[in-house]
């Protein structure tokens, strides 16, 4: 077995992708969809329970392809609107 | 406004867990949970064939130990990549309630790891060059594999090799780059030791000093190996009087694998004059005999 990465610079490094491309997403690190959507912690965790108990509309680890569906959309698109739809994309996995 | 892949078509995600992708050089029967591939390549009934996937995934929820899904994972990994001989890094994936794996099968090395929680505030970036890697492999690919034509009906792939050969022109050495078209993969083994890819087209018309080159083989190996395969059949063996029965080498090159992949062997292909069908397809043991005794005899002349 290979040594793993250890941090998420060493895989960037590996994927070779460059700075200015990721830079791609509104998002401020540390925001996530309960502050955005001024929900509660313990709300948003009940949304979250929610999602995860079957709603097809939302994001959860079991629909992932549906998730990693729409950002491949979105960068196939153009830029802008793949902030969009990353944005979207965390909302749900948040 | 940046463009991204405008001019792509579109990678799509699905979930294959039912089914069983065609067209495996090793004819596998394994089936990823999630396979992404471009959409022109996928099927009405939701398969694809394997030199087509661009990504095999686990979903982790489904059964099954951590440890075992872990392998499964990487399993699919070890199909991929002997089904992409245009890839150095097949990519894939782990997905559980806790965490998403991303995976990087290397070619002549072996499986590299990074596990993110959902919540993680990377995750994002890591997605976006992730998918970005699907997209465009970059220095994850070899550029020498110029196209790959799928044939969805017939089950397989024909890619187009491109060779560089050196021609004196007026005591001057020049490079000149010869396109191979419709090379079929024949064999793939060992993916993460001396990953071997063989492929053919038997009706090539590319002409090495005048002898037809209708197989060529990929193999990576040490960079001071004790022996060299290109040597032995085209010095030792061939040299100077050319030997019935055995196969001969007439193009070879060695091609370094990208930096960043840390990858410690060199590709070297050779391209060779003679194809033919593996012994194992002759039928019946009277006809294997008879091969044998022409082979030993010196009467068989490919």
């Amino acid at each position: 077995m290979l040594k793993d990465f250890d941090i998420q610079e060493e895989v960037f490094d590996f994927l070779g992708v460059a700075d200015e491309l990721l830079e791609v997403s509104p998002k401020v690190p540390g925001e996530n969809s309960a502050k955005r959507s001024g929900k509660s912690r313990g709300k948003a965790k009940e949304t979250a329970k929610a999602k995860d108990d079957g709603d097809p509309n939302e994001f959860t680890h079991s629909n992932f392809i549906q998730a990693s569906n729409r950002l491949s959309e979105a960068m196939k698109k153009d830029r802008e609107f793949t902030c969009c739809l990353i944005f979207l994309f965390l909302n749900d996995f948040y | 406004m940046i463009l991204d892949f405008h001019d792509h078509s579109l990678l799509v995600f699905k979930s294959t867990e039912n089914k069983v992708h065609r067209g495996h050089v090793t004819d596998t029967e394994c089936r990823p949970d999630i396979t992404a591939a471009f959409v022109e390549h996928w099927g009405t009934d939701a398969t694809t064939i394997w030199p087509c996937v661009r990504l095999a995934g686990e979903d982790a929820s489904r059964g099954k130990s951590k440890e075992d899904q872990k392998k499964q994972a990487m399993s699919y990994l070890h199909y991929l990549i002997l089904a992409r001989p245009d890839l150095y890094v097949a990519q894939g994936l782990l997905i559980s309630e806790e965490s998403i794996m991303l995976l990087f099968a290397i070619g002549g090395k072996g499986v590299r790891r990074f596990a993110v929680d959902w919540a993680h505030t990377g995750l994002y970036k890591l997605m976006y060059a992730f998918i970005y890697r699907l997209y465009d492999p970059g220095h994850f690919e070899d550029p020498s594999y110029v196209t790959m034509i799928p044939d969805l009906q017939a089950n397989l792939v024909a890619y187009t090799i491109r060779i560089s050969t050196k021609t004196q022109v007026g005591g001057v050495e020049k490079e000149e780059h010869l396109d191979c078209p419709d090379f079929t993969p024949l064999y793939a083994t060992n993916p993460f030791g001396t990953r071997t890819h063989i492929l053919s087209n038997p009706f090539s018309d590319i002409k090495i000093n005048g002898k037809v080159l209708t197989v060529l083989k990929d193999q990576l190996c040490r960079p001071d190996p004790r022996f060299e395969e290109y040597t032995i059949l085209a010095r030792h063996i061939h040299m100077p009087e050319r030997v019935p029965g055995v196969v001969e080498a007439i193009y070879h090159k060695s091609i370094d694998i990208p930096v960043p992949l840390e990858v410690s062997r060199v590709k070297q292909r050779i391209g060779l004059r003679q194809s033919g069908v593996p012994i194992t397809s002759i039928p019946t043991l009277k006809e294997m005999l008879e091969v044998i005794f022409d082979v030993l005899e010196g009467k068989l002349i490919l």
